[in-house]
C-alpha cells in the first residue's frame, strides 16, 4: 500500500480501519466505565437485595478488571510502533477480549447464571471483534462466549462452581436445568444473529470503503501527474534555454515514476546516433561510455518508431547496447519512450529503475505524455533559434542593403561636389548640380528612413530591454538639435535630470528623441521655441518635446503616425522630409511597451508625449 | 611634404571616392596619395609618410578600415587620420574612436567644407 498522509500513524489504512484502530484506545477507556458500572451495579444490587446479595466477588471483578486495564492502557500506548496487521496488535486484542470475557462469566455466575440479563454483555465484544478483527474472528468468538457459558451451566449445575441466588436479577425462582439449557440455546443462537448482522454490516461498508479509498488514491496520483505535467507544461512556455527546459523534464520524469534515473537522447542530424540532451541521476561516467548507435541499440530503435519499451534487467537484455556499463551504474529496468514532435520521432526518453521491475501502463503513458512535453521544449527551441537567425540574417541584410545603396549615391553626390573643383561651371550649370545633390539628399534619407522602418518592425528576438540613460544616450542628438535650432534660429530649452533612464535600447531611444527634435525644430518657425521635457515616474518615464510650430490639423493627427503622410502645412514650408519619421518613432516606443501621444492645435504647436517604461537609476 | 605641399594618404576602395578626394584636395593646394586597400595604404604610408590619412571605415567588409588605423599605430604613424564612415549615424556607436585616436569622422556624401576646414585646423602645426 502506498503512502496516503504524514499524519496517519498507520500508512496505508482505509480511513474505516483507520478510525477502528482508534477504537482500541476508546476500546481501553470504555473498560474504565464498564469496570465503575460492575461496581456501582454490584452495590445498588446489594442494596435492593438487602442482605441477600454479597457483592464482593462483584466488587472483585471490577478491581480485576481495572487492574488489567492498567496494563492494556499501558501496552497500547506502545502499539503505535507495530503495524494493524502485526501479531502483536491482534494478540493484544485477543488478550482484551480473553480476559473481559473471563471477567463477564465471571459476572455472570455472580449475578445469578445465565438467568441473569448480564450474558447479553457478550454482544458488546462481538461487535467491537466485528470490527476490530475478521469475519470469521466475530464467529468464532460468538462460538466461545456460547460454549463459555455452556461450561457455566455445566459447572453450576454439577454443584462445582455453586449457583448464586440473586432474586433480585433472575426472580425468586432460578431456571431448571432444561431452563437453562433453553436460556443457554436462545443466547447462543442470539451471539451467531448479532455475528451475522454485525460482520454483515462491517464488510460491506469495509469493501466500500476500500473502493472508495483505491479510487482516491487513484484520484491523487492522476493529480500529482497532472500538477507535474502542468508544471512542465509551464517551464517548456516559460523558457526557451533548451537545456534548461531538458533538465527539468528529465529531473521530473525520474521523480515523478520514482526510479533513480532519467535520460533525453536527442537523434543527430544523420538518423543514425543519438547524444544525451540531458540526463538525471546518471554519473558521468555513464554519460561518457560512447556513443548510442541506433543499429545497435534495439531499444533505441524500437523507440524511435514509435513504440514504448520495456527492459526487466538491462545487464542481461540484448537490446540494451551498453549492458555491462548499465551493470556497473546499478541499472537494472528501463522504459523507453519515443520523442516526437510535430509527427516527426526526434529522439528517445528514458527512465531507469535500481531494480528488477515492471513498468505499468499508467507509468508509461506518463512518461510518454512527458516525453511529448520534452519534443514540444525541443521544437520551441529550435523554432526560435531558427527565429533567431532568420532575424539576424535580416538584420545583415539590412546593413549590407543600407551600404550598398548608400554607397554609389554618396560617391554620386561627392563627385557632384568635386565638379566645382574640376572647373568653372556656368550658373545654370551649377543650379542643376546643386538641385541634382538635394534630390540625392532626399533619396538618401529615404533610403535611410526606409531601412529604420523595416528595423522598428523586426521582431525583438534575442534583444533585451536594458537600462539606457538618457543623458548619455541622447547627448550627441541633443548636440546636434541644438546646432541645428541655432541655425533656425529657434529657442531650444532641455529640461533632463541626470538619472532619467528607461528599459529599452539605446540606438532606439536616440532615433525616437532625434527624430522628434528634428520635427519640432523644422517645422517650428524662426524666433520659435521647442522644449524638451524629462520626468521621471515611478513606473514610466514621460519625455516631452513641445514646440510652437506649424501644429497639425485634427485630421492629420493619426495619419502622420502612418508613415507616408506628410500635411499639407509640412511640405508648405519647403522643409525636405519622407513623412516616415513619426511613424519609426511610434513603432521604436511601442517595441518597447511605451506609447506616444500628439497633442496639437494648427498654428500654434505640437506636443509629444512619449512614455517608456522607466529604469532604475 | 612633397614639393612643399602637404601630403594626405587616402585609403578607399570606391574610386569614386578616391578621385573625388583627389580634385577637392589637390585644388586646395595638398599632395594627395591614394591607395584602393588596407594593404596599399600601409605601402604607401611606408614610401611616403604621409601628413594626415583619410581611412574608409568599410573596406571589402566592415571594420577593415579599423584594423588599418590600428595598424598604422602600430608601425608609430603620429599624423593625424581621419576616417570615412558610410554606415552613417551608427558610427560613434560601432566604433569608440578615441581609442583609435581618430583626428574625425567624415560622413559619406562628403561636404568639401566641413572636410578642408578640419583638416586645415588639423595640419595647422
Amino acid at each position: 500500500m502506498e503512502e496516503v498522509g504524514a499524519s496517519c500513524a498507520w500508512p496505508g489504512l482505509i480511513p474505516l480501519e483507520r478510525e477502528l484502530r482508534a477504537r482500541l484506545a476508546w476500546f481501553v477507556r470504555l473498560r474504565w466505565a464498564a469496570a465503575a458500572a460492575i461496581a456501582v451495579g454490584a452495590w445498588g444490587t446489594a442494596r435492593a437485595a438487602g442482605g441477600q446479595f454479597a457483592p464482593l466477588p462483584m466488587y472483585m471483578v471490577a478491581a480485576a478488571v481495572a487492574l488489567y486495564n492498567v496494563a492494556f492502557l499501558a501496552i497500547t500506548g506502545r502499539l503505535a510502533a507495530y503495524g494493524p496487521g502485526s501479531r502483536a496488535y491482534r494478540g493484544v486484542i485477543y488478550a482484551q477480549i480473553g480476559l473481559d470475557w473471563i471477567a463477564l462469566i465471571c459476572l455472570v455466575h455472580y449475578a445469578g447464571g445465565v438467568d441473569s440479563p448480564v450474558p447479553l454483555a457478550f454482544t458488546f465484544h462481538l461487535i467491537i471483534g466485528a470490527i476490530l478483527l475478521s469475519r470469521i474472528a466475530c464467529y468464532v468468538q460468538a462460538a466461545i462466549a456460547a460454549a463459555m457459558l455452556a461450561v457455566l451451566v455445566g459447572v453450576e449445575h454439577a454443584g462445582w462452581w455453586p449457583r448464586v441466588q440473586v432474586p433480585v436479577l433472575v426472580g425468586s425462582t432460578p431456571c431448571s436445568g432444561a431452563g437453562c439449557l433453553f436460556r443457554w440455546a436462545v443466547l447462543a443462537g442470539f451471539f451467531v444473529v448479532v455475528a451475522y448482522l454485525i460482520t454483515s454490516i462491517t464488510v460491506a461498508v469495509r469493501r466500500d470503503e476500500e473502493a472508495l479509498f483505491a479510487s482516491e488514491r487513484a484520484l491523487q496520483q492522476s493529480y500529482r501527474e497532472m500538477e507535474t505535467l502542468y508544471e512542465m507544461g509551464r517551464v517548456v512556455n516559460a523558457t526557451l534555454d533548451l537545456d534548461q527546459v531538458l533538465g527539468r523534464i528529465a529531473e521530473n520524469g525520474a521523480q515523478l515514476l520514482g526510479v533513480k534515473a532519467c535520460s533525453i537522447r536527442l537523434l543527430e542530424q544523420d538518423g543514425q546516433h543519438l547524444r544525451i540532451g540531458a540526463a538525471y541521476g546518471l554519473s558521468e561516467r555513464y554519460l561518457a561510455k560512447g556513443p548510442v548507435a541506433v543499429d545497435r541499440s534495439a531499444i533505441d530503435a524500437e523507440a524511435l518508431r514509435g513504440q514504448t519499451v520495456q527492459i526487466r534487467d538491462a545487464s542481461r537484455d540484448p537490446r540494451f547496447q551498453y549492458g555491462e556499463e548499465a551493470r556497473l551504474e546499478g541499472i537494472r529496468a528501463v522504459l523507453c519512450v519515443p520523442l516526437q514532435a510535430k509527427g516527426r520521432t526526434i529522439g528517445s526518453m528514458r527512465v531507469y529503475a535500481a531494480e528488477e521491475r515492471e513498468f505499468s501502463r499508467s507509468e508509461a503513458n506518463l512518461l510518454r505524455n512527458l516525453a511529448n512535453l520534452g519534443a514540444a521544449a525541443i521544437e520551441n527551441a529550435r523554432a526560435y533559434a531558427e527565429l533567431r537567425a532568420l532575424s539576424e540574417e535580416r538584420a545583415w541584410f539590412a546593413r549590407v542593403t543600407h551600404h550598398q545603396l548608400r554607397a554609389p549615391l554618396a560617391a554620386t553626390k561627392s563627385m557632384l561636389e568635386a565638379l566645382r573643383y574640376a572647373g568653372p561651371l556656368t550658373a545654370k550649370q551649377a543650379e542643376f548640380v546643386e538641385r541634382c545633390g538635394r534630390r540625392i539628399d532626399e533619396l538618401l534619407r529615404m533610403i535611410r528612413d526606409l531601412l529604420d522602418l523595416a528595423a522598428a518592425q523586426r521582431p525583438l528576438v534575442g534583444r533585451a530591454a536594458e537600462p539606457v540613460r538618457l543623458a548619455e544616450c541622447l547627448r550627441t542628438a541633443l548636440a546636434t538639435a541644438a546646432e541645428q535650432a541655432e541655425r533656425k534660429p529657434v529657442a531650444l530649452e532641455v529640461s533632463l535630470p541626470d538619472t532619467a533612464a528607461v528599459l529599452a535600447d539605446g540606438d532606439d531611444v536616440e532615433r525616437v528623441f532625434s527624430n522628434l527634435l528634428d520635427n519640432a525644430i523644422k517645422y517650428t518657425p524662426a524666433g520659435g521655441r521647442v522644449r524638451f521635457v524629462v520626468e521621471e515616474g515611478r513606473r514610466e518615464l514621460i519625455a516631452v518635446v513641445e514646440d510652437t510650430g506649424i501644429g497639425i490639423e485634427p485630421a492629420d493627427q493619426d495619419r502622420v503616425f502612418k508613415g507616408f503622410y506628410r500635411t499639407e502645412a509640412a511640405k508648405a514650408t519647403g522643409e525636405v522630409g519622407t513623412g516616415l519619421g513619426l511613424s519609426i518613432v511610434a513603432r521604436l516606443v511601442e517595441r518597447w511597451g511605451g506609447r506616444v501621444e500628439l497633442h496639437s492645435e494648427p498654428g500654434r504647436g505640437s506636443r509629444f508625449t512619449v512614455r517608456l517604461p522607466a529604469a532604475a537609476a | 611634404m612633397e614639393d612643399g605641399k602637404q601630403v594626405i594618404l587616402c585609403v578607399d576602395d570606391d574610386p569614386d571616392i578616391l578621385e573625388y578626394l583627389k580634385v577637392v584636395l589637390e585644388a586646395n593646394g595638398y599632395a594627395v596619395q591614394t591607395a584602393a586597400s588596407a594593404e596599399e595604404g600601409m605601402r604607401r604610408f611606408r614610401e611616403t609618410p604621409p601628413d594626415a590619412l583619410i581611412v574608409d571605415l568599410m573596406m571589402e567588409e566592415i571594420d577593415s578600415g579599423t584594423g588599418l588605423v590600428t595598424e598604422l599605430r602600430a608601425a608609430g604613424n603620429q599624423a593625424p587620420v581621419f576616417m570615412l564612415s558610410s554606415i552613417g549615424d551608427n558610427l560613434q556607436r560601432t566604433i569608440d574612436t578615441s581609442a583609435l585616436g581618430l583626428a574625425g569622422v567624415f560622413q559619406k556624401p562628403l561636404d568639401s567644407e566641413v572636410l578642408l576646414s578640419l583638416l586645415k585646423a588639423k595640419l595647422r602645426r
